[in-house]
């Protein structure tokens, strides 16, 4: 390739070297002739220049054609020189793997119908007639006729066929419906009424004994969100927010949860209001059953229900509760106290003394 | 499901109105309250939100707070019962406590400059007293 390209060029420059060489020679001899003329007659001198540009020309084309001819020859040389028409290199060859064997085809391949319609002609064919093979093949004939029909049809834009279309109307014409109104359809069949003197009084028919009923799988959706929204859905519908600030102030009032005018602070609190204030102040009695007469945790006690006794904000039942609540912790620490030495160890102690 | 949104918007709207029926009944402050952004919740603000919740668990702790406290911070009971307190007290969480509840404006959210009576601050407080919707207020004169 490369080689070639070479030889083009050279044949290229060759070539422009012999159209230089024939204007040099041009120029020249237009100078001979001039300087020749000057001397010579005129219809001498016109022939003589004739002649000697006729020369001159074959003179250059022929040397120019034996130029190109030995270019040409060389380039076909250098090409036969070039590589072995086989490769020397040992290349990886692929294995060589049978191939799977095609299946045998069918001589009767028709590409106008469809195979299925080729399975059916032929059924239709063996069950019908005897002359099977005759009956096959017209029905074939007939079905290739419609196919090419719709071929054409396809191919050709729709002309509208005025015959077709006047008897398509007439027809219709025929088929028009009257102008009466459809007739009521005959009314259904009534059953007889069913006499049912008592419903209680047959036996059970027992359809259902052995039935299974399923549980339903009452398995855990994973919408936890969709639920909620759900279950607010509901109720919702049921209950009914006000819609204004007007209508949840009606409501809060009539629920008394509004303050009354003149500002009372026990408003509300009508059920504490009938508790004494002894059973605020007085809650000694609470103590008596469990705690200790002596000792750090009596200090501590009286200490909180003093405490509680000036606290006015309590309810009876909270305080009770407070109290309740250090009788459990201290019963669940019973052993650190008995270690600390906070509660006298019973057990240990054989006779009541009786200074405790 | 716009059943449902539409549902959840009155809701919304509706326990809005329910925490905030205070600052609706006021017309004066209507525009401090945006009702027409979408909301995650209802208060002014996030901070607004926390001391809410803080203020919320202050109540459901409260019992148990006073009962570690005192059995903490006593010289009677014997140090081991004490230690056992100050451990109750600091199983506790930490929002459950009285001192970092932070009195803010109800409308504004602002935690400095409130006027106690009214949770609001002050710039709210004066502009409602102005339009005449807090009772009893007055400019003063002397």
């Amino acid at each position: 390739m490369a080689t070639s390209i070479r030889n083009t060029k050279m044949l290229l420059r060759r070539a422009f070297s012999v159209k230089r060489n024939e204007t040099l020679a041009r120029n020249l001899c237009f100078t001979r002739t001039l300087n020749a003329n000057e001397d010579q007659d005129d219809s001498k001198k016109v022939v003589a220049e004739k002649k000697n540009k006729a020369e001159l020309r074959e003179a250059k084309q022929k040397e120019a054609k034996a130029k190109l001819n030995m270019l040409l020859e060389s380039m076909s040389k250098t090409t036969s020189k070039a590589f072995p028409s086989e490769s020397t290199l040992s290349l990886a060859t692929p294995k060589i793997r049978a191939k799977p064997a095609k299946p045998v085809k069918r001589t009767a391949v028709n590409t106008k119908i469809e195979p299925e319609m080729l399975q059916a002609v032929e059924d239709v064919s063996n069950m019908l007639s005897k002359e099977k093979e005759a009956s096959k093949n017209s029905l074939i004939a007939k079905l290739e006729a419609v196919a090419d029909e719709s071929e054409r049809a396809r191919l050709e834009p729709f002309k509208p066929n005025k015959q077709k279309t006047e008897d398509l109307n007439s027809l219709l014409n025929t088929l028009k419906v009257d102008g009466k109104k459809p007739k009521n359809k005959p009314p259904a069949p009534k059953l007889a009424p069913v006499k049912v003197e008592d419903i209680y009084g047959a036996q059970p028919s027992g359809i259902f004994s052995k039935a299974h009923f399923k549980e339903e799988s009452s398995a855990v959706s994973g919408l936890a969100t969709w639920d909620m929204l759900y279950e607010r859905e509901l109720e919702l519908a049921v209950t009914h927010p006000p819609a204004n600030g007007f209508q949840q102030m009606i409501r809060w009032t009539k629920q008394g949860k509004v303050w009354q005018f003149p500002i009372d602070n026990e408003q509300g609190l009508d059920e504490e209001a009938q508790v004494g204030f002894h059973e605020h102040v007085f809650l000694e009695p609470h103590l008596k059953p469990w705690c200790p007469r002596r000792g750090p945790v009596r200090h501590f006690m009286e200490l909180v229900v003093v405490g509680l006794s000036k606290n006015p904000y309590l309810t009876v039942a909270q305080k009770k509760e407070h109290i309740n609540w250090f009788r459990d912790f201290f019963e669940a620490k019973r052993s650190i106290l008995i270690d600390t030495g906070a509660i006298p160890d019973i057990t240990t102690k054989s006779s009541p003394s009786i200074s405790t | 499901m716009a059943s449902t949104t539409t549902m959840s918007k009155l809701l919304n709207f509706s326990s809005f109105l329910l925490q905030n029926t205070a600052q609706l009944l006021r017309n004066g402050m209507t525009n401090a309250i945006k009702l027409n952004q979408p909301v995650r919740n209802n208060w002014t603000d996030w901070r607004m939100m926390k001391d809410n919740r803080r203020r919320k668990l202050l109540v459901q702790y409260a019992p148990e707070r006073v009962r570690a406290k005192a059995l903490k911070k006593n010289d009677v009971l014997p140090p081991e019962i004490t230690e056992i307190g100050a451990k109750m007290l600091a199983d506790i969480p930490r929002d459950a406590s009285l001192t970092r509840v932070r009195n803010r404006c109800a409308i504004t959210s602002r935690p400095r400059g409130i006027v106690t009576r009214w949770r609001l601050s002050r710039i709210v407080w004066r502009s409602l007293a102005d339009y005449n919707k807090l009772s009893g207020v007055q400019r003063a004169m002397w």
